[in-house]
């Protein structure tokens, strides 16, 4: 790990603001541990995929000029860099090129502020380089959900499973599919979503059963999670920042 | 067969009560699925031939010849004409029908015989020869199938992928007097020696074609069961029905294409039969068709090329990798589409071809997860295209206006801080119990909760908790 301590700006995402509170949290703890100077501006909001994905891109471009205003401010430093807990709100950012085309100025910002950001793992992995874990979790069975987006846009498959690997915990093999979130998709073609979640659940509760269930992603979680509360099982679903950081609940229960 | 992709979102609901045929579909593809990831990654080297190379080379090749297809196809019909060929330019599906009632007419046939064509489907051709009068037999064992039983294929590669085997045990044993407990190549046995006497009787044989050749004018067939070489070689006549975007500009590329698609399609390495026509029999050979049409179907394809956009769709070789890899798919089979594209390849064709407002639906039936694009052996962006359809389905507004102010709303929201904080605090006015909000009769809410708990939404919110401690903790911490 370097010496010197990298400045954080997280985008801890709308859905961990309201949702995943001891996830965000969990984000602020490890980047602290890892030595980080982490830094959270309360300007932050959406990053506009709900809009972008269900094809409504007047709302989608007003949200996207909005987060590059916000984090163009905040980057002072050449090293700054912004994390963000979830990766599928990490990949949206990437959209933006393609949105916002037409807009010169917003793309001068666009190739400022969005190849400063990393998904979590990414970051604690590929730039901290780490190789130590401040939990220890020999004994514990997890089982590591890939978000789609996380894995095909970002390039996150290794990273989470190197910062369990380096926890001691052991990784179950489960379907690799896609858990049916997909945002609006859930809500849309729930029971397409719903058949899709069943397939990823059955497999995990009937074969090999796990101590934990997580990601990347608090969109999958929440899919995952929603569905793991219907059946009998114990599994716990909690985001990798929780399972890896000390001072989070899942470690004193 | 009349497209009811309008109906998707009802006709999807049904489908998925199927068990039997969803059980099937997911073990079909799931298999060619696997099969496919073992025969690419064998060729997933780092130098530069390895299999990621091969795929932006076949998507290069194919953006060349869209760029200039005119020319290519112009190519292709002197090099077809000049080995014996007729060719026949086919603007939309009547004309392509026309085009091919006309022939057959002229041949006084009786009997047809059939391979695998998607473009045939595409023109619903087989009820307009059988209005005409004539036999039509589908030769391929999975179209062969559906064809005693009336359906229409629910996959381009695997047809009646949605069937489970025992379905057609039944069949066969009620008809042909075939053992219930057939294996599959008994079962194929039995239909060969049903099919073996229309072989011989037909005046006119019908096939599709995977590739156009420009340098040589020849049509490539890919098929692993031998049907498509009789069907061309032992009618009197063959006509070939083949999109105008099947083309590739040389015999030289043609390697590399049936490289991509044997593996994509089937995880083969190379299909059982690889038949390469070029014109009609020369006088010195001993069999071949006496006359051979070739039916080059534009149908909307054009509107296609002409479009930046969706352009990439035309490079498709109709492999339906991303069908098998499809998670959607993959759980309502491929009738749900409503018409003759199924999976990712049609959730992106089927609203060029039958117009956005019959089918906009279709590009909704995706998480976007990206399994298509992953695989796609010629590089298709198919979740970018899928937006694609749902961005222009906004703007002719056939999503709904109450959607429409979601969105507008949400934006608000989301670019206001007083309202984005006031939002935020509002939303835990919802009623919870055991830590699960509790269920609630209101649009979205009721959707997911159909199925799916939501955690409660309450206690201080992020930002509240870096207010309240967060914030100062990394003051003492930087200290
Ligand atoms: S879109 Fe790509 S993967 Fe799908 S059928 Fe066409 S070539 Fe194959």
């Amino acid at each position: 790990m370097s010496i010197f301590k990298p400045r954080v700006h997280l985008f801890i995402t709308c859905v961990a603001d309201r949702l995943g509170v001891h996830a965000a949290e969990s984000t602020v703890n490890l980047l602290r541990l890892y030595g980080c100077d982490v830094h959270f501006s309360d300007l932050q909001s959406c990053c506009g995929q709900p809009a972008y994905n269900a094809g409504h891109h007047d709302a989608a471009k007003q949200v996207a000029r909005y987060w590059l205003a916000t984090y163009d401010k905040l980057l002072t430093d050449a090293n700054d860099i912004i994390v963000t807990p979830s990766g599928s709100c990490g990949a949206m950012l990437h959209h933006y090129k393609d949105l916002l085309a037409d807009e010169p100025d917003q793309i001068a910002v666009y190739d400022r502020v969005v190849p400063r950001v990393r998904e979590l793992t990414q970051f604690l992995i590929d730039d901290l380089a780490v190789t130590e874990s401040f939990v220890d979790l020999g004994g514990v069975t997890v089982a590591y959900h890939d978000s789609c987006h996380a894995m095909r846009n970002l390039g996150v498959y290794e990273q989470p499973r190197n910062l369990l690997k380096l926890s001691g915990a052991s990784l179950v093999e489960w379907d690799s599919s896609c858990c049916g979130f997909g945002g609006l998709f859930s809500v849309k073609l729930p029971q397409i979503s719903t058949a899709m979640l069943d397939r990823k659940l059955d497999s995990v509760t009937d074969a090999l059963s796990a101590d934990f269930l997580t990601s990347t992603d608090l969109g999958c979680l929440l899919q995952l999670d929603g569905g793991l509360q219907r059946r009998s099982t114990r599994i716990k679903t909690v985001h990798i920042a929780e399972l890896l950081d000390p001072a989070n609940r899942v470690h004193t229960k | 067969m009349t497209p009811t992709s309008k109906s998707f979102k009802d006709i999807h609901e049904t489908e998925l009560t199927k068990f039997d045929m969803r059980a099937a579909v997911l073990r079909g593809t799931s298999t060619v699925d696997a099969r496919r990831k073992t025969a690419c990654t064998e060729l997933d080297t780092d130098d530069p031939s390895g299999y990621q190379a091969m795929r932006t080379r076949a998507a290069s090749i194919k953006d060349a010849v869209l760029a200039d297809l005119p020319s290519y196809l112009e190519e292709f019909a002197n090099n077809a004409e000049a080995a014996g060929a007729t060719i026949h330019f086919a603007a939309d599906a009547a004309d392509a029908r026309a085009s091919i009632q006309n022939i057959i007419r002229s041949k006084g046939a009786k009997v047809i015989v059939k391979s695998k064509s998607m473009v045939s489907e595409e023109i619903d051709l087989n009820a307009a020869l059988e209005l005409d009068g004539y036999r039509v037999i589908e030769t391929d064992l999975g179209e062969f199938i559906l064809q005693l039983e009336h359906e229409h294929p629910s996959h381009i590669v695997l047809p009646a992928v949605h069937k489970p085997k025992v379905e057609v045990e039944r069949m066969f044993n009620k008809l042909y007097d075939s053992p219930i407990g057939a294996s599959a190549d008994q079962l194929a046995q039995t239909a060969r020696r049903v099919i073996r006497q229309d072989f011989l009787d037909a005046e006119v044989g019908i096939s599709g074609g995977n590739f156009l050749v420009a340098d040589t004018g020849s049509i490539v067939i890919v098929e692993n069961e031998g049907n498509a070489r009789l069907t061309t070689s032992l009618p009197k006549c063959h006509i070939a029905i083949v999109g105008i975007e099947k083309i590739i500009p040389s015999i030289d590329d043609l390697p590399l294409f049936l490289n991509l698609l044997s593996r994509s399609a089937t995880g083969q390495r190379s299909t059982v039969f690889v038949s390469t026509i070029t014109g009609p029999k020369t006088s010195d050979e001993p069999d071949g068709p006496d006359e051979m049409h070739i039916v080059l179907v534009d149908n909307r394809r054009s509107t296609i090329l002409a479009d930046e956009k969706l352009r990439p769709i035309l490079r498709c070789i109709r492999c339906a990798a991303c069908v098998n890899t499809c998670p959607v798919y993959q759980q309502i089979g491929g009738h749900a589409y409503g018409w003759v594209y199924s999976g990712p390849i049609g959730a992106i064709l089927d609203p060029v071809l039958l117009g956005l407002e019959n089918a906009y639906h279709l590009p909704y039936a995706s998480s976007l997860c990206g399994a298509c694009t992953e695989v796609c052996p010629v590089k298709i962006p198919i979740d970018d295209i899928l937006v694609e359809h749902r961005k222009r389905a906004v703007t002719a507004s056939l999503t709904g206006s109450l959607e429409a102010m979601a969105m507008a709303s949400f934006a608000t929201v989301m670019v206001n801080h007083n309202l984005y904080e006031a939002a935020t605090r509002l939303a835990a006015v919802m009623p919870s119990s055991n830590g699960r909000t509790s269920r609630l009769p209101l649009p979205v809410i009721t959707d997911w909760q159909s199925s799916r708990d939501l955690p409660a939404i309450k206690g201080p919110r992020f930002r509240d908790v870096w207010k309240q401690r967060l914030a100062a903790a990394g003051a003492n911490h930087g200290a």
